[in-house]
């Protein structure tokens, strides 16, 4: 019970990481466009983020340092500097998205009326944020937002052909719209890889405390978490594959993955479908508004954590709350926060390589690692990993350009 | 200096994807997701299994894409592009009814059918 619980930190970025307004959109429309012929881009992509997470997470653990603090140390400043400003764009970007989302589900739930929402929306998670100690945001938002395991039962209830499923595992080009299908894969594999992930991840493992003895937790947290994150994503793609590409339905809307739940089980799932999208994307608001708090504090070397009272890291509690701040802000001026979200996973692929590279840097430095450096394993996938992450930092703006945001 | 430069391209790059305007054929692509979309809530609403608020509030969401796809469409001075304008408005009118059906059942099926039949035309 008490492993259980322990591994709720994965579960969190996992659900509002892996499963966050982006994926849902970027899944159910790769599914609906593709069919199944890009599952196995998840699973590059989870294998990526399962790699980089358990390295941050054993760097927080024996070096007591989460990401950021590395980033500027080992990059120096300007190279930091940058590294920060692109990854607050990001996390300002997403939290929008996020904040937008709670509201469209709050409506497509209520009824009422989606300026009062986001408002609202904004207000409960602020409080929500303010009010539960770091622990229970973990189990609250991970533990409920599972709701979205009825993404799975749908996908078998829907009775696809298992056998093409098998076959979407297999990398291949389709026979026409090259472009719009790499513009997916970079999508997907930069929703999965997204830096906010592990800046929440390595600062939410020195806000638990981890040190030496819980390395066998974060490895447990870092694959359970993300490989759930990763069996939902297929499920997401299985049943924008099975109802939505026959019919020739563009997902463009946040209540549309819901409206698969629905039809694969009714009314109950889609109450449960909607239930797990409000808390994955309430989770993912909260981790963005808090990475983004996270980063400028270590940055700038302010005290920090939600484990402190607000006055003892005033700094750190006025930036999440700012950032929540703007994102009301930005959804407010009435953008669709499904577009922002694409925007922002095409965009957070700037971010990707600076964050990446002081990680396993530091993860192969004995200085702050002692005994417990990277093995052959998993040098080898960061650093495999690491050249596909800037491969996809440079093609991510063309493909977005030649594709027009992937219309083709 | 690399980091500043790939944040001003990615700027540039969300302003230019921004700025696409849509051809008939992605306006066509559109319209068909519109109804085949609006048909497939409207079948489950007919059938019980969706809640009021879900698909009144949902096909209003797909109301105002089809309403911005009309608008673009009414401009269109081609035969094709007046036809598709003829199509945009149906559909227009199909998600109003169906934002407006309640829990009336017969209706939900009425405008199921002829939705998922322009989807199919398109």
């Amino acid at each position: 019970m008490k492993q259980f619980l322990q591994i709720a930190l994965g579960i969190l970025s996992a659900i509002g990481g892996f499963v966050d307004i982006g994926d849902l959109v970027f899944n159910t429309q790769a599914g609906a466009t593709f069919g199944f012929q890009l599952l196995w881009v998840v699973v590059v992509g989870v294998i990526g983020i399962i790699v980089y997470s358990e390295m941050c997470g054993r760097v927080a653990a024996i070096s007591k340092r989460p990401v950021f603090d590395l980033v500027r140390e080992r990059v120096g400043f300007s190279a930091g500097l940058g590294t920060l400003i692109a990854s607050e764009i990001v996390n300002l970007l997403t939290c929008a998205a996020e904040v937008g989302g709670v509201a469209i589900v709050l409506q497509l739930l209520s009824g009422l009326p989606y300026r009062y929402l986001i408002l609202l929306g904004v207000i409960g998670v602020v409080v929500i944020a303010w009010v539960l100690p770091f622990e229970w945001l973990e189990r609250l938002f991970g533990y409920v937002g599972l709701g979205l395991l009825v993404f799975a039962v749908a996908a078998i209830k829907v009775h696809p052909q298992w056998g093409q499923v098998a076959h979407g595992f297999v990398p291949g080009m389709p026979a026409h719209n090259h472009a719009v299908y790499l513009y997916f894969v970079v999508g997907l594999l930069g929703a999965a890889l997204t830096p906010y992930e592990v800046y929440f991840y390595s600062s939410g493992a020195v806000e638990d405390g981890w040190g030496a003895k819980d390395l066998r937790i974060n490895k447990i947290t870092s694959v359970i978490g993300y490989g759930l994150g990763a069996f939902l994503s297929f499920a997401l793609m299985i049943v924008a594959a099975v109802l939505f590409l026959p019919r020739g339905i563009d997902p463009q809307f946040l209540g549309t993955p819901a409206l698969g739940a629905q039809e694969a089980l009714g009314k109950v799932g889609l109450i449960l479908a909607l239930v797990g999208i409000l808390f994955a994307v309430g989770g993912a608001a909260i981790e963005t508004s808090f990475s983004g708090a996270y980063n400028v504090a270590q940055f700038f070397g302010w005290q920090w954590g939600k484990r402190e009272k607000p006055s003892g890291a005033p700094r750190f509690a006025l930036s999440w709350i700012i950032i929540f701040v703007l994102a009301l802000g930005i959804v407010m001026t009435g953008y669709d926060p499904v577009k922002i979200t694409e925007y922002s996973v095409i965009f957070s692929v700037v971010a990707l390589p600076l964050t990446f590279l002081p990680i396993l840097l530091v993860a192969n430095d004995p200085t702050y690692m002692g005994r417990y450096t990277n093995g052959r394993i998993s040098n080898a996938l960061g650093i495999v990993y690491f050249i596909l992450i800037l491969v996809i930092a440079l093609s991510a703006i063309p493909l977005m350009v030649i594709t027009n945001g992937g219309q083709g | 200096m690399l980091a500043r430069t790939l944040l001003a391209l990615a700027l540039a790059a969300v302003l230019l994807a921004g700025c696409g305007s849509q051809t008939l054929q992605q306006q066509s692509k559109s319209l068909k997701a519109l109804a085949a979309e609006g048909g497939l809530l409207a079948g489950n609403a007919a059938r019980g299994r969706s809640t009021t608020v879900f698909t009144r509030e949902h096909a209003g969401f797909l109301l105002k894409s089809a309403n911005s796809s009309a608008s673009a469409l009414a401009r269109a001075t081609s035969a094709k592009g007046r036809q598709l304008a003829q199509v945009a408005v149906r559909i227009q009118n199909d998600l109003e009814r169906l934002q407006r059906s309640g829990s009336d059942r017969a209706e939900q099926q009425r405008l199921q059918t002829d939705l998922e039949r322009i989807a199919r035309k398109l």
